[in-house]
């Protein structure tokens, strides 16, 4: 129970930004284990909110397929309908082969979902030590003191951010602003565990995203200008 | 909380001042931001759970924004060549009207108004997130700006001051009023930014002039960047179809 609470404080502490959090991590020689178990429970928790948040979305649903055949009835009754029917020869059958391949779409099961609450916590792990990881090497180059179990230590009260995923409890309900808010207490972890100035610490954070960001969007470019070369030629073709 | 609520729709410089000299400024200026969020989340979400509270209604929402872009394309400019598109939709809107009825219609394992009920509490719960996430991007751009510009306040002061620019969006809680819901989303989105402006002076102890550089900064440079990079794509489609 004293456990618990500590986390919960932790939790709360990274949500709210507050630099004492971040320095009982960094000076806490076990603190490393408790930001694990922080990061899983987090993990746990929004994955189990989410999932019956679903539920409850599953439950003031129509059945998926008398969804699918009164779309079929209202579709096929319309009068563009029966125009292309009358126009295109095999419009309908090709019509009915698309729409019953479409069928999977309708389809849903909520205890599919179960295995979303048992992946949730590995996914918050795995993105913490990713993260974490990229961060100090970062902090380092920038002239960080900290230790590698120092800066997860601090980056798991990013775990923090994602308390505001407990809304999804709520079937309908949208998280907005975890990720910034989490870049945020990420920021604020790296500054307190290595000691950096502002800046540093803030390069240290956004320099893996920025790259991220500088290589898709050279991507996005080279897909543009293929496109463009592509339409351009057959064009040039058809002409 | 009502007092730092007053304070910032009035903008109170000692009281932001005292706030930002507080250990617990985060947990204030989001109290705010929770407030704010949870009362225009309950009013806009039961305006709209009126609005859809039975299939007919919703239904009539629909027809009502259908037959406003109708009314916009037979006005606008273009009208002669949109005349297939508008036959188009006249001659299909009443059996899709049909078609969304039934959907609509359809039993469901839990009745309606538990759906209704679940939507309004989404609203409740997801605005002061919407507001908080609006709020975070606003603030980390202008403090960074604020940085580079001489300030030396903290994220978490920043953080703290800034939530305060959501106060004014109190007045979204009127949204629901034709025409002057808008009006009013306008002036509390400006009441906000002179707000953010003022915050951002006070943390950072910044003039008012880079202050207020300090906030607009990176949004304009970012809507510059936008524009030059539509008109470049759209000049290479121009070029690659005119060849």
């Amino acid at each position: 129970m004293h456990a618990l609470s500590t986390l919960a404080r932790l939790g709360i502490g990274g949500l709210l930004l507050d630099p004492r959090a971040f320095r009982a991590q960094r000076d806490d020689p076990g603190a490393f284990q408790r930001g694990l178990f922080l990061v899983a429970l987090v993990g746990l928790l929004v994955g189990l909110a989410s999932w019956i948040g679903d539920l409850g979305e599953y439950l003031t649903q129509p059945d998926p397929e008398a969804v699918r055949s009164t779309l079929y009835d209202g579709l096929t009754a319309m009068p563009w309908f029966r125009q292309v029917a009358e126009e295109v020869p095999g419009f309908s059958t090709s019509f009915e082969q698309a729409f019953a391949q479409q069928a999977g779409l309708f389809q849903t099961n909520p205890l599919l979902g179960l295995g979303g609450v048992a992946l949730a916590p590995i996914l918050a792990l795995l993105s913490w030590l990713i993260v974490g990881t990229i961060v100090h090497i970062a902090a380092r180059a920038f002239g960080g003191t900290a230790s590698y179990g120092q800066t997860l230590a601090c980056t798991a009260l990013a775990a923090g951010a994602n308390l505001l995923g407990l809304v999804q409890v709520v079937p309908y309900a949208q998280v907005a602003g975890a990720t910034l808010l989490g870049l945020i207490v990420t920021y604020v972890a790296v500054r307190e565990a290595h000691g950096l100035p502002s800046w540093r610490a803030f390069w240290a954070v956004t320099i893996g995203p920025l790259l991220l960001t500088a290589l898709l969007a050279g991507l996005g470019c080279c897909a543009v200008i293929v496109l463009v070369s592509t339409l351009s030629n057959a064009q040039g073709a058809a002409l | 909380m009502i007092e730092l609520f007053n304070a910032a729709l009035t903008v109170n410089q000692a009281t932001m001042r005292r706030l930002r000299d507080a250990p617990d400024v985060v947990l204030r200026g989001l109290t705010i931001v929770l407030f704010v969020g949870l009362l225009v989340g309950a009013v806009n979400g039961a305006s709209a759970a009126i609005s859809t509270s039975t299939p007919e209604r919703t239904v009539d929402q629909v027809r009502a924004v259908v037959d406003q872009q109708v009314e916009s394309l037979v006005l606008g400019p273009n009208a002669e060549e949109v005349q297939p598109i508008v036959r188009f939709i006249n001659e299909n809107e009443e059996s899709f009207y049909a078609l969304l009825t039934d959907l609509l219609s359809l039993p469901t394992p839990l009745p309606r108004p538990v759906m209704l009920f679940f939507q309004w509490l989404a609203s409740v719960v997801s605005t002061p997130l919407s507001y908080l996430s609006g709020m975070l991007l606003a603030v980390t751009v202008a403090h960074v700006a604020a940085r580079q510009l001489g300030g030396q306040g903290s994220i978490q002061q920043m953080v703290g001051l800034g939530a305060l620019s959501v106060a004014p969006h109190a007045l979204d809680a009127l949204a629901f009023i034709p025409v002057l819901g808008p009006t009013l989303g306008f002036i509390a989105w400006a009441w906000g930014l002179v707000i953010l402006v003022v915050a951002t002076m006070i943390v950072h102890r910044l003039d008012s002039m880079r202050a207020t550089m300090a906030v607009l900064l990176y949004p304009l440079l970012l809507i510059l960047l936008g524009t030059l990079l539509f008109c470049g794509l759209l000049f290479l489609l121009v070029a690659a179809a005119a060849r």
